[in-house]
């Protein structure tokens, strides 16, 4: 368990930045304060200010609980609803197989944003048709995963012993796919989060995600793609924060993904 | 009593067994004798209500079978449990589907008449012996006490010692528990020691059945002959110099 | 005239699990060595393999199933062709013929791939692979356990009246000893790493010295039938 030390470490950092964020925030992060606008990093706005004076690094903290919050949202609605359908896919027959199958082939016949952004644009812009739209566009691939291992498990002895013995399918999904299927899970869920921290600042540069003067990572690049010649910092610091984070949490699925299948060879 | 009749399963299109009629009654055991590919796992699979069949019925005291009351032990111990559970979570597995209530004294004297140490139930499937683990099937078989007992080459993963002895620990279980059992194998020694009539099974259809002893002392068909010549030459069957 | 063989022995992670054992097998004969499941037995055979390959002495090891033997990909003939320049040996149609004929798998095309094969056939051709160039010692490792009855009774009689003219010495490895005791003349009991007993069949069947020998000896068929 030694390599996942730092894994731990840096999630707890993730996690403390997205709850404490605001109480670290030297400034108001929608105080406007326009003669201050646009400027270098100083005592009072230490990474500088935007083209309405508002402080960076106090808009990049508060935003963290938007972007990695609602990340953190989209793909846990998805992990949930994507594996019990896959469940449902793998335990329940061929007919409810070929059906949900069919579904998710749909969904994944579009790019996910282009769905997100038709399904947002369908909806209207604002933080419920948000995490709408990336659960929708999401749950299908937790669904593939947990349909191909439940249906590998389905013909192992356990399975037909515990079903000719009458056991309840909630119980046989509870001890004899559930503890199979979470360690996959779970890095499917990792890739996941960092997809969908691309996805809110993506929509959300494009004007679909939360609107302003909320700040958010995306919309925040949005705010600075005018003034990317004059102070191209402004633009540098939330993408440094969507890149370091979508970073950090993809290696940290793999180091995952290592530690678990160790795991699983290691009787 | 298990009654199958007239029972006919096709997979993909194709008849894997025609016309099977057999029965077997509480106590007795029928061993259904076949090489792979005679359709003897259908054969179980239909029983137990995993396949279905095409045509043809399937009862128990004139009542469909349902589930919970027969029983299977299967051929590869270890991947009849779940890896991540220890046996006895698994063993007792058939009382908490059934809402049985908890009957220490029979485990207890099941583990006894299987020479199963009470503790080894607290391990891992992978941290015991294959012939501990098939053990730890048969009990989990017999633990609800069903009337029904199939066997799918019960004994083919086990070294020939062990063999033999689980073989006599089931058929001194079954003298007392009164099951009916349906042994499934290639082994015609198995079937000599211990079943009281035989099916010979080929490509799907019942070439010979008979009474274990009349078999035993002249095979009818061509086939169970060749059955019995094989098994001898083998040394399973030793043939006793007058 | 015997292979002999002294001090083979062999361990694993520092421990050993093949205690040094001196063997000798007679020049034609047909050995059995039998052993509880976890005696090892296959362990000894691997040994065995490794020291007499490398005093360049003509040995093969038939593993228990023919898909350890045959790649499912290539076909029967690439097999045949494969082993034949492995052996230094230039393609000869006529002993193919014979040889197959011998294991009773004449007039079979070999341009199929093993899977289209029973795999009783395809265990046979993985014996006429071993067969191909004169043999000193042939290792049949649990000859019957991946076959039907009746196949493996009769593929045993195959090679005992294929090699019973030759000097190959037949090895017969399994847990069973009713097997060995009706197919071996002599046979050597293995127990935790030690070849505890080896004794001509008779002598073994009739006074088995130790625990082990006596349950594997009291436990050797199911049962008797009249005749």
């Amino acid at each position: 368990m030694r390599e996942l030390r730092p894994i731990f470490i840096i999630v707890v950092l993730l996690v403390g930045i997205t709850v404490f964020g605001p109480f670290l925030a030297p400034n108001d992060p929608t105080a406007i304060d326009i003669p201050n606008r646009l400027s270098a990093p100083s005592e009072v706005y230490p990474l500088g200010s935007d083209a309405m004076g508002r402080c960076i690094l106090s808009r990049l903290l508060y935003g963290a609980r938007w972007s990695l919050g609602l990340a953190f949202l989209v793909s846990t609605i998805g992990l949930i609803v994507g594996s019990l359908m896959g469940l449902l896919a793998a335990m329940g027959g061929r007919k409810i197989d070929w059906c949900i199958m069919r579904v998710t082939d749909i969904f994944l016949a579009f790019p996910d944003l282009v769905a997100a952004v038709v399904i947002v644009g369908v909806l209207g812009g604002g933080t419920n048709s948000l995490i709408l739209a990336l659960s929708v566009t999401s749950w299908t691939r937790y669904a593939r995963v947990a349909r191909g291992i439940g249906l590998g498990l389905s013909s192992r002895g356990y399975v037909i012993q515990a079903r000719l013995v009458g056991l309840s399918a909630f119980s046989i999904a509870r001890w004899h796919y559930m503890p199979t299927l979470t360690s996959s899970l779970v890095v499917v869920w990792t890739g996941m989060l960092a997809r969908a921290i691309l996805g809110i600042s993506a929509l959300g540069f494009l004007g679909f995600g939360v609107q302003p003067p909320t700040p958010e990572w995306g919309t925040m690049l949005l705010d600075a793609r005018i003034h990317i010649l004059s102070t191209p910092l402004q633009m540098i610091w939330p993408g440094m924060a969507v890149l370091l984070c979508v970073l950090t949490i993809n290696i940290t699925g793999d180091v995952l993904r290592d530690a678990l299948a160790k795991k699983e060879i290691r009787p | 009593m298990l009654n199958v009749n007239n029972l006919t399963v096709q997979l993909g299109g194709r008849e894997i067994i025609s016309s099977i009629s057999l029965s077997v009654a509480p106590g007795k055991t029928l061993a259904v004798l076949g090489e792979s590919g005679a359709g003897k796992s259908t054969l179980v699979g239909a029983i137990l209500g995993l396949l279905r069949a095409s045509s043809g019925q399937i009862s128990w005291a004139g009542k469909p079978i349902e589930r919970g009351k027969a029983a299977l032990v299967m051929q590869e111990p270890r991947s009849a449990f779940n890896p991540r559970l220890p046996l006895r979570r698994s063993v007792l597995e058939p009382l908490y589907a059934g809402k049985l209530p908890d009957d220490p004294a029979r485990l207890e004297r099941l583990c006894k008449g299987l020479e199963i140490d009470p503790n080894m139930l607290d391990r891992l499937p992978y941290q015991v012996s294959i012939g501990q683990a098939q053990r730890a099937g048969v009990l989990r078989a017999l633990i609800a006490s069903p009337p029904l007992i199939l066997f799918d080459e019960p004994l083919s993963a086990l070294d020939a010692v062990t063999q033999k002895h689980t073989a006599k620990l089931i058929s001194t279980l079954q003298q007392e528990e009164g099951f009916a059992a349906l042994i499934v194998t290639h082994d015609m020694g198995y079937a000599a020691a211990h079943a009281d009539s035989i099916a010979v099974l080929r490509s799907g259809h019942i070439e010979e059945m008979a009474t274990a002893e009349n078999f035993f002392r002249s095979p009818q068909s061509q086939y169970g002959q060749d059955l019995l010549n094989a098994a001898v030459s083998l040394g399973a069957i030793e043939r006793a110099v007058i | 005239m015997a292979i002999q063989i002294n001090g083979l022995s062999a361990s694993r992670a520092g421990r050993l699990i093949l205690h040094p054992t001196d063997l000798t097998l007679p020049v034609g004969g047909r050995i059995g060595l039998v052993g509880p499941s976890g005696s090892g037995k296959s362990t000894l055979c691997h040994a065995l393999v490794d020291h007499l390959l490398a005093e360049s002495i003509a040995v093969a090891h038939v593993p228990q199933s023919p898909d350890e033997a045959l790649d499912p990909l290539r076909r029967l003939e690439f097999h045949w062709r494969q082993a034949e320049r492995a052996l230094g040996l230039s393609h000869d149609r006529e002993r193919q013929r014979t040889l197959l004929a011998a294991l009773g798998l004449d007039g079979r095309p070999l341009n199929v791939r093993p899977w289209e094969w029973s795999r009783g056939m395809q265990q046979r051709f993985v014996i006429a692979l071993a067969l191909l160039a004169p043999l000193e010692l042939l290792i049949l490792d649990e000859p019957t356990s991946a076959l039907d009855p009746i196949i493996a009774a009769a593929t045993l009689d195959l090679v005992d009246d294929h090699i019973a003219n030759t000097d190959t010495t037949l090895l017969i490895v399994t847990h069973d000893l009713g097997l060995a005791a009706t197919r071996a003349e002599r046979l050597m009991v293995l127990s935790e790493g030690r070849i505890i007993e080896d004794a001509a069949t008779e002598d073994l069947l009739s006074a088995p010295a130790t625990a082990v020998t006596q349950s594997l000896v009291a436990h050797r068929n199911w049962a008797e039938l009249p005749c």
